[in-house]
C-alpha cells in the first residue's frame, strides 16, 4: 500500500495554484475530478493533498480567478464545480509564462551543455 | 454574517462529503468491497477536521471569527472558575488602579489650563538684570511697541489685611491679584454675579476701589450670599466696593485661584511698601522706572513665531533708557510657552518619574503574581491543551486562546483598576495635593474626571500587563511533551520541575522588587525619625515664633521701632513667657575672608550662611556657648564688628588654635561684578553649639552670628515658654492687636511646627508615606504570591511528603522543608533586589535628612520584615504538608 506513493513528488510552493487552474481550462470541474486530474495528468507522479487542494480551491476563489457554481452531476447529485474566470486565464497565462522561465533556467542551470 | 458562515460550512461540508462519496464510487468500481473502498478513502483523504478548518482560514474573516470564538470560549473559563477570576480581577485593578490614579494626579498638570486658547499664551520673564520682574514703563513700552504680541496681561499678587479695624475683631490675610480690565475677558472667563471692572475702572491711578471676589473666597468667607455684589469691604484700611463674583472654573494665570481681583491702577493706593523703601514714602507705582513689580503675560499674534517674538522683545527692552540707580549690565527676555509650564520644571519631572516608577513596581508584582496563578492554572488544564494540541490545533491558534484570556483578564481589571481610580482620586487628590505642595484643592478648580489621557494611560497598562502575565504562562503551556502528555500525565515530570522554577523565579522577582520599594521607604522613614529624634542643637520644645507685618499699618521707621519695642516688652511681661528675642527670619549668605595674618595670604572660603542676631537671641532659641561670651545689647545697636562661630566652623577655620580674638570678614560678590562688603573685619568673641537652624537634619559646615539691631517693617519674635506654648499662641495675638489693630499678624507656630512644616521634612514624610503605601500593597501581592508557590509545590509534592513520612519523618521536618523553601525564594529576592534597592536609595539621597544611603538598620529591618511575612505566608502550606495523609497521598498517584 505504501510502496503506492513512493514514485510520487511533492508539489512546489505555489505550482497548486498553476495546475488548478490549467486543469479548470478544459471546463468546470468539481473537487475529487480536479484531484484525479492532475494525478491522471501526471502519469500518477504527482498526488494532490486534499488538505492543500481545497484550501487552494477556496483561495482562489476568493481571489475571483476561479468561480463556484452548484450543478448536478452525472451521478445525480449536487456537486460544487469550479470554472475559470476571465481574471483567472489571465493569471493562469501569467503563470505559465513564470513557470516556462523557471524550468528553462533550471534546465540551463542542471544541463550546462544544452544550454551552450 | 452568522448565516453566511453557517451556510459556507454547510456548503464546504457538502463538497468533501462529495469527494468522499466519488472516492468510494471509483474504488468499488475498482473492485473493491464496498467496506475496503469507504476505509482506504477515508485514509486517503486525511483528517478532514484539519481540512475543513484549513480550508476555513480560506475565507479572510476567519481571524476574525476566531477572536469571536477565542472570547466567548476565554469568559466562558472565566465564569467557570469565580474565584480564581476574581482574585486575578481584583490584584489586577489593585495594580492598574494605583497607577492610574497617580497618573490621574500628574494628568491635572498635562490637561490644558482652563481659560481660552491656552497654547497661544507666552509668559515674559525678566533675565539678566538685576529685577526679575518688570516696571510699569518697560510694560507700557513693551505693549506698545512689540508687534507680534497682544492681550497682555500684567499681574501682580499680593496679601491684603481684610475686615474690621477698629473692633478687636481679628482682621483676616488674604490674597489679592491687580490685574487689568481685560484679564478675565481675555482668558475666556465668565462672572458668577455682577460684572468685571471697566476699562475706566482702571484709568486713574488709585481712584475705583471696586474689586472682584473669586467664587472659592465667596464661599468661604460669605457662605455664597448673592448679595455681596454692592457691598462694602475694607482692604488695608480702606473701603472697597464688591462688583462681581467670577465662575467657579475662573482661575486666572495661576495656579489656584486668589481670594480677589483688584484693578493694576489701585496698586499706588494700597499703602503697601516695599521693605528697602521704608522711610514712611512710597515708591511710585506707575512712574519711576526702577520700581519693578509686574509679571507679564500676552498672546502671541497669529502668524508670528515665537523666535521673532523674542528678537522684537529684546530689541523693545534694550532701547529703554536706563537710569542712572539700576545699573544693570544686559537685560534679556525669557519667552517660555504657559502652558505645560509645570513639566518644565525638573522637580516636577524627578517626582513624576519617581512616583509612576514606585507604582509601576506595584504593578510589575501584581502581574507577576498573576502569571504565578496562571501558570498554576495551565498546569491544571495542561490535559486540555494537550488534548487540542493532539488533535491538530495548532501552537500559535492555542497561543491565541490563552492569550486572548489573559488580554480578557487584564481587560476586566483595567476597568475596575479604573474605576477604583476614579472613586479613590476624588478622596486622595486634594489630600495628596494639600500635602505635597499645600494648596488648596478647592482654589485650583481642578477637574479630576478621566480625560482620554488617563483611560489611555490605564489602556496601555492594561495591554501591556496582559501580555506580561500572560505570555509566559502561554508559551509554556503550549510546549509541550505531546506523547509524554497522552500516554500520562504523571510522566510529564521534567516539565513539571521546569515549570515550578519558573514559579519560583517569578516569586524571587516578587521579592526582588519588592525590596526595590521597601528599601527607600525605611530609609525615608529612618531618616525622617532620626532626623526628628535627635538633637538639633538648640532646645526645640516650649519655643514659639510670631511674625506680623506693619507695612499696612501706616508708620514710619522710627514709629515701627517704637512699636517693636513695646509688644517685646508686653509679650516679656506675659506670664508663661520666659525669653523674647526679635527674630530676623532671613538668613543670608556670604564668602568667609581670613585676612592675612604674619605673612600668610588671605584664605578665602566658599560663601556660607550667617544670621543677623540680637544679643538674647541665642539665650532664647537655646544655643549654648562653648567658648567666649554671648553679643550685648550695645553691640546689637551698633552693630559691631564682632561675631560667634559655630563649633565646626571654628574647628575648620582654626583647627588645633583658639578660635576667640581672631578676625574674619564676610563679603559677596554682587550680580553686576560689585564687592559688597556684609561683615567688615570682625573678632571672634564666642563660639556656639552646631546647631541645626538651617535645614532639618544638616549642620552647616560653615555657620556664625553677626550682632545687629532689627529695622524691618516686617517683624518676627522668637518666644521662649515655661510650658506648652500652644495655649500661648492667642494670647500672643491679642497682644500685638491690642497695641495696634491695624496689623497683618500670622497665627504663630511652634518650632516643632516649623520643622514638620518645613520643606525638606515634608517632601520626605509624604514620599515616605507614598512609598509605604506602595510597599505595603506590593508586600501583601508578594505575600500571596509566596503562599500561592508554596501551597502549589506542597500539592504537588504531597506523595513525596507522604512517602517521607511514611518513612518515619516528623511533622516538625515536613514543616521545615517548607519554611526553608519560603527563606531560600526570600534570600534569593533580597541579594537579586540590593543592588536596585541600593540604586533607588542612592537617587533619594538628598531625602534623606543626613541618613546614609545604605543605613545597616533600614536594611536589615526591610529583610527582617521580609522574612517574617514569608514566614506568614508560609505558614498554612507548612501546615498543610504536616497534615498530609501518607495513605491517601500514596494511593492518590
Amino acid at each position: 500500500m505504501k510502496r503506492e506513493y513512493e514514485n510520487r513528488i511533492d508539489l512546489l510552493q505555489g505550482t497548486l495554484d498553476l495546475l488548478i487552474l490549467q486543469t479548470l481550462q478544459w471546463g468546470p470541474r468539481h473537487g475529487y475530478v480536479i484531484s484525479q486530474a492532475i494525478r491522471a495528468g501526471s502519469g500518477e507522479a504527482l498526488n494532490v493533498d486534499t488538505g492543500s487542494l481545497y484550501p487552494a480551491l477556496h483561495r482562489l476563489e476568493r481571489k475571483k480567478w476561479i468561480k463556484a457554481e452548484w450543478t448536478v452531476s452525472e451521478y445525480n447529485q449536487k456537486v460544487k464545480s469550479y470554472r475559470l474566470t476571465a481574471a483567472g486565464k489571465k493569471q493562469l497565462a501569467a503563470e505559465r509564462s513564470n513557470w516556462e522561465r523557471l524550468t528553462a533556467a533550471m534546465a540551463g542551470i542542471l544541463n550546462p551543455t544544452e544550454g551552450a | 454574517m452568522k448565516f453566511w458562515r453557517q451556510r459556507k460550512d454547510e456548503e464546504l461540508e457538502a463538497e468533501i462529503r462529495n469527494h468522499l462519496d466519488e472516492a468510494i464510487r471509483d474504488r468499488i468500481e475498482r473492485g473493491e468491497s464496498p467496506d475496503e473502498a469507504r476505509a482506504n478513502a477515508l485514509r486517503e483523504f486525511g483528517n478532514v477536521g484539519l481540512v475543513k478548518e484549513v480550508t476555513r482560514t480560506m475565507w479572510g474573516w476567519a481571524s476574525l471569527e476566531r477572536l469571536g470564538q477565542d472570547l466567548r470560549f476565554g469568559l466562558r473559563m472565566l465564569f467557570k472558575q469565580p474565584g480564581f477570576t476574581l482574585i486575578a480581577v481584583s490584584t489586577l485593578a489593585l495594580g492598574i488602579g494605583v497607577n492610574t490614579a497617580l497618573f490621574t494626579g500628574f494628568n491635572l498638570l498635562l490637561r490644558p489650563k482652563p481659560i481660552k486658547d491656552p497654547e497661544t499664551v507666552v509668559k515674559l520673564e525678566r533675565r539678566g538684570g538685576q529685577y526679575g520682574s518688570f516696571s510699569y514703563a518697560e510694560y507700557i513700552a513693551l505693549r506698545d511697541q512689540a508687534q507680534s504680541l497682544s492681550v497682555w496681561l500684567p499681574i501682580y499678587g499680593d496679601l491684603f489685611l481684610m475686615g474690621e479695624t477698629t473692633t478687636g475683631v481679628a482682621p483676616e490675610v488674604i490674597e489679592g491679584t491687580f490685574v487689568s480690565e481685560h484679564y478675565l475677558s481675555a482668558l475666556g472667563g465668565r462672572m458668577q454675579l455682577g460684572r468685571f471692572f471697566s476699562t475706566e475702572e482702571n484709568r486713574v491711578a488709585g481712584r475705583d476701589a471696586v474689586i472682584v471676589l473669586s467664587h472659592s473666597f465667596w464661599q468661604r468667607r460669605f457662605a455664597g450670599n448673592p448679595d455681596i455684589v454692592g457691598q462694602s469691604l475694607l482692604l488695608n484700611g480702606k473701603s472697597f466696593t464688591v462688583i462681581g463674583v467670577t465662575n467657579p472654573t475662573f482661575i486666572g494665570l495661576a495656579m489656584e485661584m486668589p481670594d480677589l481681583w483688584v484693578p493694576l491702577m489701585m496698586r499706588s493706593a494700597m499703602l503697601s511698601a516695599n521693605t528697602e523703601d521704608f522711610n514712611g514714602t512710597h515708591p511710585d507705582w506707575f512712574g519711576k522706572p526702577e520700581v519693578h513689580w509686574l509679571g507679564l503675560h500676552a498672546r502671541l499674534q497669529p502668524g508670528r513665531s515665537f523666535a521673532e517674538a523674542q528678537t522684537e522683545l529684546q530689541a523693545v527692552i534694550s532701547q529703554l533708557p536706563r537710569t542712572t540707580k539700576t545699573q544693570e549690565s544686559k537685560v534679556t527676555i525669557e519667552l517660555t510657552p504657559y502652558s505645560g509650564q509645570e513639566l518644565r520644571r525638573e522637580s516636577v519631572r524627578n517626582t513624576l518619574a519617581l512616583v509612576l516608577g514606585a507604582s509601576g513596581l506595584v504593578l510589575l508584582i501584581a502581574c507577576s503574581n498573576l502569571a504565578n496563578m496562571l501558570l498554576a492554572r495551565t498546569a491544571a488544564r495542561q490535559k486540555e491543551l494537550g488534548v487540542r494540541l493532539a488533535l491538530g490545533a495548532s501552537r500559535l491558534r492555542v497561543l491565541r486562546q490563552l492569550l486572548t484570556e489573559s488580554l480578557l483578564l487584564a481587560c476586566l481589571g483595567g476597568i475596575a483598576g479604573v474605576l477604583l481610580a476614579w472613586w479613590s482620586s476624588e478622596i486622595i487628590l486634594p489630600w495628596g495635593f494639600a500635602k505635597w505642595d499645600g494648596r488648596d484643592f478647592a482654589r485650583m478648580a481642578m477637574n479630576t474626571t478621566p480625560d482620554w489621557r488617563v483611560f489611555s494611560f490605564a489602556f496601555l497598562l492594561t495591554l501591556l500587563s496582559g501580555f506580561a502575565f500572560g505570555l509566559i504562562p502561554a508559551l509554556r503551556a503550549t510546549n509541550l511533551n505531546l506523547i509524554a502528555f497522552i500516554k500520562d500525565e504523571s510522566a510529564a515530570f521534567g516539565g513539571r520541575f521546569a515549570r515550578s522554577r519558573l514559579r519560583n523565579g517569578l516569586v524571587v522577582t516578587q521579592i526582588a522588587l519588592c525590596l526595590m520599594l521597601l528599601i527607600p521607604a525605611g530609609l525615608l522613614l529612618r531618616g525622617l525619625s532620626k532626623a526628628l529624634a535627635t538633637d538639633p542643637g538648640y532646645a526645640v520644645k516650649n519655643l514659639l515664633v510670631m511674625e506680623y507685618s506693619l507695612e499696612q499699618s501706616g508708620y514710619d521707621q522710627a514709629r515701627a521701632e517704637m512699636f517693636h519695642q513695646q509688644l517685646q516688652e508686653r509679650l516679656r511681661s506675659l506670664p508663661g513667657v520666659a525669653r523674647v528675642s526679635r527674630l530676623n527670619s532671613n538668613v543670608k549668605a556670604a564668602t568667609i575672608v581670613l585676612p592675612s595674618e604674619r605673612g600668610a595670604t588671605e584664605q578665602r572660603f566658599e560663601p556660607a550662611p550667617y544670621r543677623r542676631v540680637t544679643a538674647e537671641y541665642l539665650a532664647t532659641i537655646g544655643v549654648p556657648l562653648v567658648l567666649g561670651r554671648d553679643f550685648t545689647e550695645e553691640e546689637a545697636r551698633l552693630s559691631a564688628p564682632v561675631v560667634i562661630v559655630s563649633e565646626t566652623t571654628a574647628r575648620r577655620l582654626w583647627p588645633n588654635e583658639n578660635p576667640l580674638g581672631k578676625t574674619l570678614r564676610a563679603e559677596q560678590r554682587l550680580r553686576n561684578g560689585d564687592l559688597k562688603i556684609d561683615v567688615p573685619t570682625a573678632m571672634v568673641i564666642g563660639v556656639a553649639r552646631d546647631a541645626q537652624t538651617q535645614r532639618v537634619g544638616e549642620i552647616p559646615p560653615l555657620y556664625f552670628y553677626a550682632p545687629s539691631e532689627e529695622k524691618h517693617p516686617e517683624g518676627a519674635f522668637l518666644i521662649r515658654t515655661t510650658g506648652e506654648p500652644a495655649r500661648l499662641k492667642e494670647q500672643l495675638v491679642k497682644e500685638a492687636l491690642a497695641l495696634e489693630p491695624v496689623l497683618r499678624v500670622y497665627t504663630p507656630y511652634s518650632m516643632e511646627e516649623a520643622i514638620a512644616r518645613s520643606r525638606a521634612v515634608s517632601e520626605t514624610r509624604s514620599l515616605s508615606e507614598l512609598t509605604m503605601g506602595l510597599g505595603a500593597l506590593a508586600l501583601v501581592l508578594a505575600a500571596l504570591g509566596i503562599y500561592g508557590v508554596l501551597a502549589f509545590s506542597v500539592a504537588q509534592r504531597s506523595h513525596e511528603i507522604g512517602i517521607r513520612m511514611a518513612l518515619g519523618a516528623q511533622t516538625s521536618s515536613v514543616q521545615m522543608l517548607v519554611v526553608k523553601q519560603a527563606m531560600t525564594l526570600v534570600m534569593l529576592g533580597i541579594a537579586i533586589g540590593l543592588p536596585g534597592a541600593i540604586a533607588v536609595a542612592h537617587v533619594l539621597r538628598s531625602l534623606l535628612l543626613g541618613l546614609s544611603a545604605t543605613d545597616p538598620i533600614a536594611y536589615s529591618g526591610v529583610a527582617l520584615l521580609l522574612l517574617i511575612v514569608a514566614l506568614i505566608a508560609a505558614w498554612v502550606p507548612a501546615r498543610r504538608a504536616a497534615h498530609v495523609d501518607p495513605m491517601i497521598a500514596l494511593r492518590h498517584q
